[in-house]
């Protein structure tokens, strides 16, 4: 598993390694019931503080990615977190408005803004091969 | 939870008229990396000092490993590894007198670890103390901290000194000793690209006062850095956030730094003063908050 840290963003460590962990679990590299690093060799692996490891798994639970199962470790959840599709919807509405904004005011059409999405998905279902 | 490795309650230590810790209260517990942070003369060695009872404070309290250092017992004492600013061993000691001379001092002493330490730090070959380098020297008296398994490490400017391989060495095993043994570390640094890699807690002294103490990941995620390319009243952007930074250019842009950013707030803000379009928001490394809190506590 390799996760790159970029420690001059100053983005926090936590968001970093959620969102990469979670690219990797949407995009199929991790499979569902696959087994996580344990906390110490994550944090030996990735060089970051134990305690932040700590709240990365802990952050992974509250979002459903994974199952933290006790005395055996993490697990990617076997059905990831599906709330129906009307709450989905409405959980990405405001980054969607942002991005739909940002493109407009670049001088961007609708189909060219979705034609972007449609490339980056492309890109994300890619990354499984 | 487990008590508190360390716990001051306004301690403070003053030099004839001049306060040098000022009331400081903060606790460490155990398993914790916590970097103490200040600009030169903040006061951070003498607060060391005296959580290692090597000075007196001239009011509070202090509890380090269960006990006031003043009245440690030799196994409390053992408990605590120290690695001040100006360290110095005796000049005639080869790595392998120094490491024999502390293994008999310490029944916990860890040999292997000494061994690799030897390795990575390159100090097989070192000679005697005293025709080694600054950063040999320091790199010894680190490795004789970290081999004694002590429970709480407490280091003044440890990695000053040192190359970027020996730092990154030094970063590894804090995080190993951290994480395998549940040592706790506080550590002051002016390296903070280092620090950021290895500490979940930060501490910021000022004038010998405590600013604040939080994990850095909430710190993190709360303070922001706010660029908005229209002209805005401070008090107007003080009503939704706590600053820590703010001012105008001519040219009527704002900048600004905020404690507690939120995004649903700021949206609020943005629509209520017609600037959301016109808004960036930056996220800022420990080195630029350190920066910009220091300069404007006063």
């Amino acid at each position: 598993m390799h996760i790159h840290i970029d420690y001059n963003s100053g983005e926090p460590i936590i968001h970093q390694v959620v969102g990469q962990i979670k690219l990797m679990v949407v995009s199929g590299r991790f499979s569902p019931g696959s087994k996580l690093p344990s906390i110490r060799g994550f944090s030996k692996d990735l060089k970051i503080n134990p305690t932040t490891v700590t709240r990365i798994y802990k952050e992974l639970e509250h979002q459903g990615v994974i199952v933290l199962r006790h005395g055996q470790g993490a697990f990617i959840a076997e059905s990831q977190n599906k709330p129906g599709k009307d709450e989905a919807a409405r959980t990405i509405r405001p980054e969607a408005e942002s991005l739909l904004v940002e493109g407009l005011r670049r001088g961007l059409s609708e189909e060219e803004i979705i034609e972007v999405l449609k490339q980056e998905y492309k890109k994300i279902k890619a990354v499984k091969e | 939870m487990s008590e508190p490795v360390i716990k001051t309650e306004g301690l403070s230590r003053a030099f004839g008229e001049k306060a040098a810790v000022d009331s400081l209260s903060f606790e460490l517990n155990a398993g914790s990396i916590l970097g103490f942070l200040g600009v030169n003369g903040a006061g951070k060695t003498t607060t060391m000092r005296m959580l290692m009872g090597h000075l007196h404070p001239t009011g509070g309290m202090v509890t380090v490993a269960g006990g006031n250092p003043w009245d440690w017992t030799d196994l409390q004492r053992s408990k605590v590894a120290y690695v001040s600013e100006n360290m110095n061993l005796p000049g005639w000691m080869r790595p392998k007198d120094a490491i024999s001379a502390s293994k008999s001092f310490y029944s916990e002493w860890n040999s292997s670890l000494a061994e690799s330490l030897l390795d990575k730090f390159e100090l097989q070959n070192a000679g005697r103390y005293k025709t080694m380098s600054k950063g040999q020297k320091r790199k010894m008296c680190i490795l004789l901290a970290l081999c004694q398994r002590a429970e709480l490490l407490i280091m003044d400017e440890p990695a000053a000194g040192l190359d970027v391989t020996a730092r990154r060495a030094f970063v590894e095993q804090i995080l190993e000793v951290a994480c395998n043994d549940n040592t706790s570390v506080l550590l002051s640094s002016h390296l903070l690209s280092d620090l950021e890699r290895t500490i979940d807690q930060v501490a910021l002294i000022d004038n010998g006062k405590l600013i604040m103490q939080n994990h850095l990941e909430d710190l993190k995620a709360s303070v922001r850095k706010v660029h908005i390319f229209k002209k805005i009243a401070k008090s107007e952007l003080a009503e939704f956030f706590s600053l820590v930074s703010f001012e105008t250019s001519g040219d009527g842009e704002t900048i600004a730094v905020v404690f507690d950013y939120d995004e649903e707030k700021f949206g609020r803000f943005g629509r209520q003063h017609n600037c959301l379009e016109m808004a960036k928001v930056y996220h800022m490394n420990l080195e630029d908050m350190f920066v910009e809190i220091t300069k404007n506590v006063n």
